[in-house]
């Protein structure tokens, strides 16, 4: 195989053995092996900055992280650097660079450095790997933001549940009871948890409780109060406590835990209008310490409590939370089954407006310096006009927003300026509160609560949107990674489509008309092309593509120039974009420009071993530029493009130099024969001649000596006859002579089986095509002779539309198998080294059906496509 | 005096109360042995087997393994016991097992590496495995044992057999037993170490693409059932009913070959298929993606890559001649080579270690990793040369 196509082949292998990792650890790790594999290195690893990522040939502990760090991506054919390897020596170093992850480069290292397709092939596996560690980082990140949400919805159900026993002012026994069990639901860490009360005498004393096992009864049992243990601590400092080891604690409650087979507890102050008043702990039996964030978890439930206790006054506050918490879960939830952002937007429009309540609330995401409307509300019950981008600046509550990045409110609409108030103004808004939402740390937009009666909105409002804010961002951030995810997948899957069909040894055309169709569809593109340069500064389109499936113009030989992707790619010999095309397009691109209405492309070149061969174009109708990353993007396209075509090229090289081989040989073979006939044979006739004449010389007397001359002449003509056997074997003269239906006429003659010959053609053929199809017949009825043990052959010959189709048919034993070693493996080189086909079709029984298909016309080495 | 180095090997046939003490005591030239490994049939009483070794030897460290078949300097041979002994002042050893390998093929060799003896004075290493080609991608073993030592520590050994049972195999460590595990020896030297590794097998016919993989398995070969392109290839007719017997043996000879940078096609042994899933199971990975032939060969081209890979093994050891070998031979090479040709071979094997003494036995896939990262191999001969 040659190194090209070995370099799609390992290429492949890489795909294969790193998208089967099912974490980014592990295909940092795939990559570093299968990239020392795939290049035979010594050692191979991925590091950033100055970590190590993966490593692989290096003792364990030992790995030289800054000297790895030091490789730098290097252009082909650039001195590499050289890394000392213990077991193997000094090593020459080749680094490429990862898009992911940031700052991060793959680096192989073996004694000798690295060719060019092999640097090739090292950048292609780099973007590979980058790209399946950021698909692995995405579906991780993916995974947490669904079980945080999850976790979230399941909070809030819980403190909706104990809101409502609130709410119906359920006995307070039985809502401590419902919030311990609610908090064991939330906490799958918990094993215990109880609502205690601190009494006046010094005692804490259970009011509510549960217990993962069920057993035993709590409520009522009062400990005295000191030592150290979670209610203790609580009491002491009013905040949060925890004991990681109950037994390393003491005092009478830490003692009663123990007894209870408690190992780690955390404790969380419920304090009542600004008293202590309790605590609620919970306690775990395992022997990891219950984790981090449990206080934080706690201190919602202390508030319910709180509320439960002072009750009377709080059931108005309380019927608020619960709506809220209601709200919010119901969002939640909608979040959390992955629905589309635009039903999530809508649905906290809705709730937010009525939880508030608000006359009108709306949310617009920043783009640009401008604000679009995505979702909106109004208590009117019409559907809320959604404004499309409308610029920012001037006094309003989005501007400030935008600017500040925090909450902020706008009392009385009479002072507000910008075209944000215009339209606030048209849509009867006297009074706004804006929140802002942030999608992984960075602005996204904002969520708007307004009012149209001329009452400012309630003090709370900015703290009350904040809670629908982070459910927003969540949901936005939901489906920007399922966006990206899907994204990375289609790339990869397309890529990896072309790339099989590269390592198949598909035909070039096939493989453009592949990388343009799955370019055009991967990106937002609505037409793509695939030129090659012709020499003279012209360029040909072989393969092109639109999204609507209209013809697209032809383009061949057209001269380069003006302002055009083909010529600045060209010029440049690098990726070139143009976001905005002007009138100067230049001449062979007018029918695709103006035709076609392009408005802006990029170009990505396709290089073959060194040189430029040609471009691969996307383009767009709409106003849009293309997206930044869409030259890298092409380039993994275009760098496929490019091996297809080396690989064509060296099968077509290779086709050639077969053929000259083989006419070297036939030429050989032509001067022995000429110098047989010439040489040896001419000297021996007249040899024999001679002894004839001095035969008939010897005087009748001197019999002994007639007759040994006589013997000897005969052997000499039975030698000149072997001479002229063996001579015709190496080149049949008769067919340099007379062509190929006499020399084959002889041959038929000769032969050992009858032959039926059927010839249907006069004229004369090239002569690598008559010596061939000579051969052929001449070695297929030698087999039939002395192996097939044939009582027949038919040979057929026709000439069609520059083919000539050849036939021998035996009716011998039949199994011959080129694959098992014999002169057919001879003939099928021979016949395919001319361009041709070469079939056996020999089961066992059936005879042996030989069919050869020879091109008469061009020489095979000219058929091939001239690069 | 006894010498600074030396190597002994001790074989005793039959399954007979004596034959561990009988072989032990022939292969225990001096009394400062250093390391014991211990080849044998699974039809010995294997912890009595390795009483008796131990009465002789003492607590020498010893690992070992069952075989489909034992190799010996006299001959091969089957249900017999071969017992090698090395030991002097110029070696030193240590030994691990690591159980359960098939859980995490990976970290079993990693763990089995960790016993490598750090003696700077002794600059010559070996790390020996001897583990359980049942319990999945052996390769990763190899990953993992790499993982630890890098490129500095060639690794050599090979996968225990079960007579061809192909049902449970057993790995040997001090006096206990094991399966699913990996044991191994950590050789420190203080004269040169070589390993020789060839397989004598040639492609045959046009390759196909694996177009469908995971792991061991292969699922389709050019788009179709695996199975059905490898009995085409071959034009073997489809069995009337599924024949795991008809298929190994079949697969014996015609093991699948992937090509490699380094020019030398790595091996495959298929060790069954899955009749109803059209799948063929290898005894390592077959990477999707790749190209891969159906191979051959004949007794001719196996006994040649027996020289070739005895001569590269000796050749490490810088014209020295050898104290003694270890072959790792593939059970298909025997598959190949038939009984009359398995003797030629051990008697080429003596002949090449001019006169030292020869141990090994017939695998389940050989491990030899010199250069690069690749030491899995199949149906391939693997001879360590202690020098």
């Amino acid at each position: 195989m040659d190194s090209t196509a070995w370099s799609t082949q390992q290429l492949a292998e890489f795909i294969a053995g790193v998208s089967a990792a099912g974490t980014e650890p592990a295909a940092a790790r795939a990559t570093v092996e299968r990239a020392a594999e795939a290049l035979d290195a010594d050692v191979a690893a991925i590091v950033r900055g100055g970590e190590l990522v993966a490593a692989v040939g290096y003792p364990e502990g030992h790995v030289p992280v800054g000297e790895l760090a030091a490789v730098r991506a290097q252009r082909p054919g650039a001195a590499g650097s050289r890394l000392a390897v213990p077991g193997v020596g000094w090593c020459a170093a080749a680094a490429a660079t990862l898009e992911y992850p940031p700052d991060g480069v793959l680096v192989v290292a073996r004694p000798e450095g690295l060719t060019r397709e092999e640097t090739g092939l090292l950048r292609g596996m780099a973007r590979i790997a980058a790209m399946t560690m950021r698909t692995l980082s995405v579906l991780d990140h993916e995974r947490a933001a669904r079980e945080e949400i999850e976790r979230l919805a399941r909070e809030q159900s819980a403190l909706r549940r104990v809101a409502t026993l609130v709410a119906k002012a359920a006995s307070p026994g039985e809502i401590f009871s419902a919030v311990a069990e609610e908090v064991g639901y939330v906490l799958p860490a918990a094993d215990f948890a109880l609502v205690s009360r601190y009494d006046p005498d010094g005692a804490v004393e259970v009011v509510g409780a549960w217990s993962r096992a069920g057993e035993p009864e709590f409520v009522g049992m009062r400990t005295p109060i000191g030592g150290r243990n979670a209610s203790t601590l609580v009491f002491e400092r009013n905040q949060p406590a925890r004991v990681d080891h109950l037994a390393a604690g003491n005092g009478a409650v830490a003692m009663t835990a123990r007894d209870l087979g408690m190992r780690s507890s955390v404790g969380a102050p419920i304090s009542v209008e600004g008293t202590l008043w309790g605590v609620i702990v919970v306690a775990s039996t395992r022997e990891n310490a219950l984790p981090a964030g449990t206080e934080h978890r706690l201190a919602a439930f202390t508030e319910l409590i709180a509320t439960t206790i002072a009750n009377a006054q709080a059931r108005q506050e309380l019927r608020t939370l619960l709506d809220q918490q209601a709200a919010l879960r119901r969002v939640a939830t909608l979040v959390a089954r992955g629905a589309p952002p635009g039903a999530a937007f809508a649905a906290v429009a809705e709730e937010v407006g009525r939880l508030l309540p608000a006359d009108l609330t709306l949310i617009g995401r920043f783009e640009d310096g401008m604000v679009t409307g995505v979702a909106g509300w109004s208590t009117k019950g019409d559907p809320v006009p959604i404004r499309g981008r409308t610029s920012l600046g001037g006094r309003n509550v989005t501007e400030l927003v935008f600017r500040t990045g925090r909450p902020a409110r706008l009392d009385s609409y009479g002072e507000a300026s910008g075209a944000v108030a215009a339209d606030a103004r048209d849509r009867g808004i006297g009074s706004a509160v804006g929140a802002p939402i942030s999608v992984e740390g960075r602005l996204w937009g904002v969520m708007i609560a307004a009012s149209t009666h001329g009452e400012p909105l309630p003090p709370n409002t900015e703290e009350r949107l904040a809670d629908f804010t982070e459910l927003v961002a969540t949901a936005i951030a939901n489906a920007e990674a399922r966006e990206e995810l899907r994204r990375v997948a289609d790339e990869q899957a397309a890529l990896r489509r072309v790339a099989t069909l590269v390592a198949r040894g598909a035909p070039p055309l096939a493989v453009f008309e592949a990388v343009t169709e799955e370019v055009g569809r991967l990106l937002p593109a609505d037409v793509t092309a695939l030129g090659r340069y012709d020499p003279g500064g012209h360029v040909t389109h072989v393969s092109a593509w639109s999204r609507t499936g209209e013809a697209l113009p032809e383009t061949e030989r057209a001269p380069l120039g003006g302002r055009n992707l083909s010529t600045l790619v060209f010029e440049t010999g690098r990726a070139a974009r143009i976001d905005s095309y002007g009138d100067d397009f230049g001449p062979h691109a007018a029918e695709w420009i103006a035709g076609l209405g392009i408005r802006s492309g990029v170009g990505a070149p396709i290089s073959v071993e060194g040189r430029l061969w040609g471009i691969v174009i996307v383009a767009s109708t709409s106003g849009e530029p293309l997206p930044g990353d869409t030259e890298a993007r092409l380039a993994g396209f275009a760098e496929l493009v490019a091996t297809a075509i080396a690989n064509t090229e060296a099968q077509a090289e290779l086709t050639a130099s077969r053929a000259r081989i083989v006419a070297t040989a036939d030429e050989t073979r032509r001067r022995i024969e000429r110098d047989l006939h010439d040489g040896a044979q001419q000297r021996l006739v007249s040899l024999a001649l001679q002894l004839r004449a001095a035969q008939a010389a010897v005087p009748d007397e001197l019999g002994q000596i007639q007759a040994d001359l006589g013997r000897v002449v005969a052997g000499l003509t039975s030698t000149l006859d072997e001479l002229r056997e063996y001579a015709r074997g190496i080149h049949p003269a008769i067919l340099g002579e007379g062509g190929l239906e006499p020399a084959l006429r002889t041959l038929a003659r000769r032969a050992a089986v009858p032959v039926v010959l059927d010839m249907r053609t006069t004229v004369r053929l090239p002569e690598r095509v008559e010596v061939t199809a000579y051969y052929v017949i001449s070695e297929a009825l030698t087999n039939a002779a002395k192996h097939a043990g044939a009582s027949c052959v038919h040979v057929d010959i026709e000439v069609d539309r520059g083919v000539m189709r050849l036939c021998v048919g035996d009716d011998g034993v039949g199994g011959a198998d080129p694959a098992r070693g014999s002169g057919l493996v001879g003939l099928k080189d021979r016949v395919e080294a001319t361009g041709g086909t070469f079939v056996v079709d020999s089961s066992p029984g059936g005879g042996t059906r030989l069919v050869v298909e020879l091109p008469v016309g061009a020489g095979a080495a000219d058929a091939a496509p001239s690069s | 005096m006894p010498p600074d180095r030396w190597f002994g090997v001790g074989s005793a046939e039959g399954a007979e109360e004596s034959a561990g003490a009988l072989a032990a005591g022939e292969a225990l030239l001096h009394d400062d042995a250093k390391l014991l490994i211990v080849f044998c049939s699974q039809s010995h009483d294997l912890v009595a087997l390795l009483r008796q070794v131990r009465a002789r030897a003492g607590d020498v460290p010893l690992i070992g393994c069952t075989t489909a078949g034992e190799i010996a300097t006299a001959g091969p041979s089957d249900a017999s016991v071969v017992v090698t002994a090395i030991g002097g002042s110029g070696f030193a050893v240590q030994t691990a097992v690591a159980t359960g390998a098939s859980r995490n093929l990976r970290e079993a060799g990693a763990q089995a590496a960790r016993c490598l003896p750090r003696r700077d004075d002794l600059p010559h290493k070996v790390l020996l495995l001897l583990s359980d080609g049942l319990a999945g991608d052996q390769q990763e073993i190899v990953r993992g044992a790499h993982g630890v030592l890098g490129a500095s520590v060639p690794l050599v050994g090979g996968c225990a057999g079960d007579d061809l049972k192909m049902i449970r195999t057993f790995q040997l460590h001090g006096d206990r037993v094991f399966t699913d595990s990996v044991v191994a020896a950590g050789i420190a030297s203080d004269a040169p170490l070589g390993i020789g590794v060839r397989h004598g097998w040639r492609r045959v016919g046009e390759p196909m693409l694996v177009t469908g993989s995971a792991g061991n398995r292969v699922y389709t070969l050019d788009d179709r059932p695996a199975l059905d392109a490898y009995l085409e290839h071959l034009g073997v007719a489809e069995p009337a009913r599924p024949d795991q017997e008809g298929l190994a043996r079949l697969a014996l000879t015609h093991p699948l070959g992937l090509s490699r940078p380094n020019g030398e096609d790595q091996v495959r042994f298929i060790g069954g298929g899955d009749f109803a899933e059209r799948s063929l199971s290898c005894i390592a990975e077959v990477p999707q993606g790749a190209l891969v032939w159906i191979m051959e060969g004949d007794a001719r081209s196996v006994l040649e890559a027996t020289d070739a890979a005895c001569g590269d093994s000796l050749a490490a050891l810088a014209g020295r001649p050898p104290l003694g070998m270890i072959a790792f031979d593939c059970i298909a090479r025997r598959g190949v080579l038939g009984e009359e040709g398995i003797r030629a071979e051990t008697g080429r094997l003596a002949a090449i270690a001019l006169g030292a003494p020869v141990a090994g036995f017939y695998t389940y896939g050989e491990i030899a990793r010199t250069r690069g990262v690749r030491g899995f191999h199949n149906q391939t001969l693997v001879v360590l040369s202690i020098g």
